[in-house]
């Protein structure tokens, strides 16, 4: 599976337990008018640094939190480049 | 099932219904913060069911978790380690039992598995959607506190989330936590519940599995209900059966002969689990017919006189210890000030079952009368010798306060905090409005009430429909304040937060004399005894 595919569907099982209703899932979405509360976002990535290695949203980086689905997949597209 | 106390941790065993005794009982290891608080009365429902097929069972809260003390700055995560191995040796200690099983949920797994690891009594392991590892979890913790507080960076003080405060000492320690580096003894069984199969856990699976311990991976399937937030009450309970009946063909129930089993010495269990957090007294009551509704009775210290308390209803489906632990914070504030407080779960919440017949239907969070709840907690603290009553909610429960407050005459105050509406029905603003009517009943019976909001909180909404711009229109109920504060989230997020809150309630309440501090007692009865006053 692609990072992309993982991450769709870690965000759609996700919602699904902690009872959110998400919108349609484009990369234009803002991830916080997705649905997903900031508990499920950040049980995502929890689970992405458990399923990927990936963690690019570490205590000591210093940029802005993604915005939008798009910059969420892409961030962890590059981490795995 | 019966509260205990141990080592200021807050527990509840549930003693095996079975005519015999059991060679092995079950430890629950909550999660922690969120994760616990939307567990806890599955966690009751579960070790009543392990109960009934003969498991004697512990749950308790970690300490600085539930209804546990505080604890005073030291680093927790070895606090809690250090808890987990004191609530199994008080568990033996008091049934008699021999071989433990431990089931623990998200990071109460991990605390589980790395007690076992230690332990040669641990004959099963159940891991509910386990924290692997603490660094995942910590990352969890750190995104949420990321995206709520608006900052790129942890601060450095350590992590708070939900209640859960975490030093920089114990997020050190729980990031290094890594179940694939821990060794399991061979004689442990393990069955892992997870709805995600990483390559992590994985791992985790084959390096156990290469040590010869059997285990067995199953979906985590309806138990997902655990993880549920407790506001969602529409959905179906967790069921525990995959639990059972692995823990009945792995573990099987070893009775040992009443003659061969350990004398207990009655005093080990007491009958009443008695608390001293900090300026307080806490004793487990239950109250209402029955006995089915339960609560805890915070009092100043012993040498403080008090008849006046404040009765604290559950937030949505969050257990009596409030959402972010507001209500046992708020309570132990109040016991500094003088003043008692009963936190109680409404029927089926928390550690209450929903009927006197022993029903667990499930609750809903507006739609039940709570009424009744409040009058029973008031019921039995009059028995105890209070005579004076304020009561307090946040959101849903600031609405069924508020509805308490309206129904017995008893009540001299309340508290509400961001109240979302004053009635659930279609209430059209006017004279004739439920919001007014109630008000002015309020206002007639001399009824001290502190209507606090969140600014920007939506339930600001309802308040200025009935009673104008920032419910400026109370002045003509001079004893209903509407209190607007800045800083404050809905939720009371932040121990700052939760500080402001507690801080204004309490200085409102003073305001009125039968709620002002009292002088320490000499030679003088200061308060009830619940040891004789238990269940009516």
């Amino acid at each position: 599976m692609s990072i992309r595919s993982i991450i769709l569907e870690r965000v759609t099982m996700i919602a699904e337990q902690q009872g959110k209703q998400l919108a349609p899932l484009t990369d234009e979405l803002p991830l916080l008018n997705s649905g997903l509360d900031s508990l499920c976002i950040a049980i995502v990535v929890a689970n992405l640094d458990d399923e990927l290695g990936l963690d690019p949203l570490s205590s000591d980086d210093q940029s802005a939190f993604p915005v939008t689905l798009g910059d969420f997949i892409r961030l962890y597209e590059d981490a795995a480049a | 099932m019966q509260a205990v106390a141990f080592e200021g941790c807050f527990g509840w065993l549930h003693q095996a219904t079975e005519s015999f005794l059991s060679d092995t009982a079950i430890l629950l290891c909550p999660g922690l913060g969120r994760d616990a608080s939307r567990a806890h009365r599955s966690y009751r429902i579960m070790a009543n069911q392990f109960a009934t097929e003969g498991y004697p069972t512990l749950r308790f809260d970690y300490p600085g978790a539930g209804d546990s003390c505080e604890i005073d700055g030291r680093e927790c995560w070895t606090v809690w380690q250090q808890s987990v191995q004191n609530a199994a040796d008080w568990l033996r200690a008091n049934t008699g039992a021999r071989r433990i099983v431990m089931i623990g949920l998200r990071i109460g797994a991990t605390l589980a598995a790395l007690a076992a690891s230690t332990r040669d009594d641990v004959v099963g392991l159940v891991l509910l959607e386990p924290v692997l590892r603490g660094k995942s979890y910590v990352s969890q913790l750190m995104v949420e506190s990321r995206l709520r507080s608006d900052s790129a960076t942890m601060p450095d003080d350590g992590l708070e989330i939900d209640g859960l405060c975490l030093d920089m000492g114990t997020v050190k320690l729980l990031g290094q936590v890594d179940l694939r580096q821990v060794k399991l003894l061979p004689g442990c069984s393990i069955s892992i519940f997870s709805q995600f199969r990483t390559p992590v856990l994985a791992a985790c699976v084959e390096a156990w599995r290469d040590t010869g311990v059997p285990i067995v991976l199953q979906n985590l399937g309806s138990l997902d209900a655990l993880l549920r937030p407790c506001h969602l009450t529409d959905g179906p309970d967790a069921d525990f059966r995959p639990i059972l009946s692995w823990l009945q063909a792995a573990i099987p129930l070893r009775q040992i002969p009443r003659t061969a089993a350990i004398a207990l010495p009655p005093s080990l269990v007491s009958r009443i689990a008695t608390l001293r957090p900090e300026n307080s007294v806490e004793s487990p009551l239950h109250f209402g017919e029955n006995g089915h509704l339960f609560g805890v009775l915070c009092r100043p210290t012993e040498d403080i006189p008090c008849d006046s308390a404040v009765i604290i209803g559950n937030t949505g489906g969050d257990p009596h210890y409030g959402l972010a632990r507001f209500a046992v914070e708020f309570a132990r504030r109040l016991a500094a000030q003088g003043i008692a407080s009963l936190r109680i779960d409404f029927a089926g919440l928390g550690d209450s079952i929903s009927s006197p017949d022993g029903g667990e239907d499930l609750t809903q969070i507006f739609g039940i009368d709570r009424t009744p709840a409040f009058g029973a907690a008031i019921d039995m603290m009059e028995r105890l010798g209070f005579q004076h009553f304020a009561l307090n909610g946040l959101c849903s429960g600031a609405y069924h306060a508020f509805l308490g407050a309206l129904a017995d005459d008893r009540v001299t105050a309340l508290l509400s905090i961001n109240l979302p509406w004053f009635t659930v029905r279609y209430d059209k603003p006017g004279p004739e409005s439920f919001a007014r009517q109630a008000i002015a009943e309020l206002s007639h019976r001399q009824v001290r009430a502190l209507l606090l909001f969140s600014a920007g909180d939506p339930g600001i909404k309802a308040l200025e429909q009935h009673f104008g711009l920032e419910g400026t229109n109370l002045r003509d109920t001079p004893s209903v304040v509407a209190s607007i504060v800045a800083g404050l989230d809905h939720d009371l997020t932040r121990r700052t937060m939760r500080q402001i809150a507690a801080d204004k309630m309490i200085d409102f309440l003073q305001q009125n004399p039968a709620f002002q501090s009292k002088s320490p007692a000499v030679d003088q009865n200061t308060g009830p005894d619940p040891i004789h006053a238990s269940v009516s």
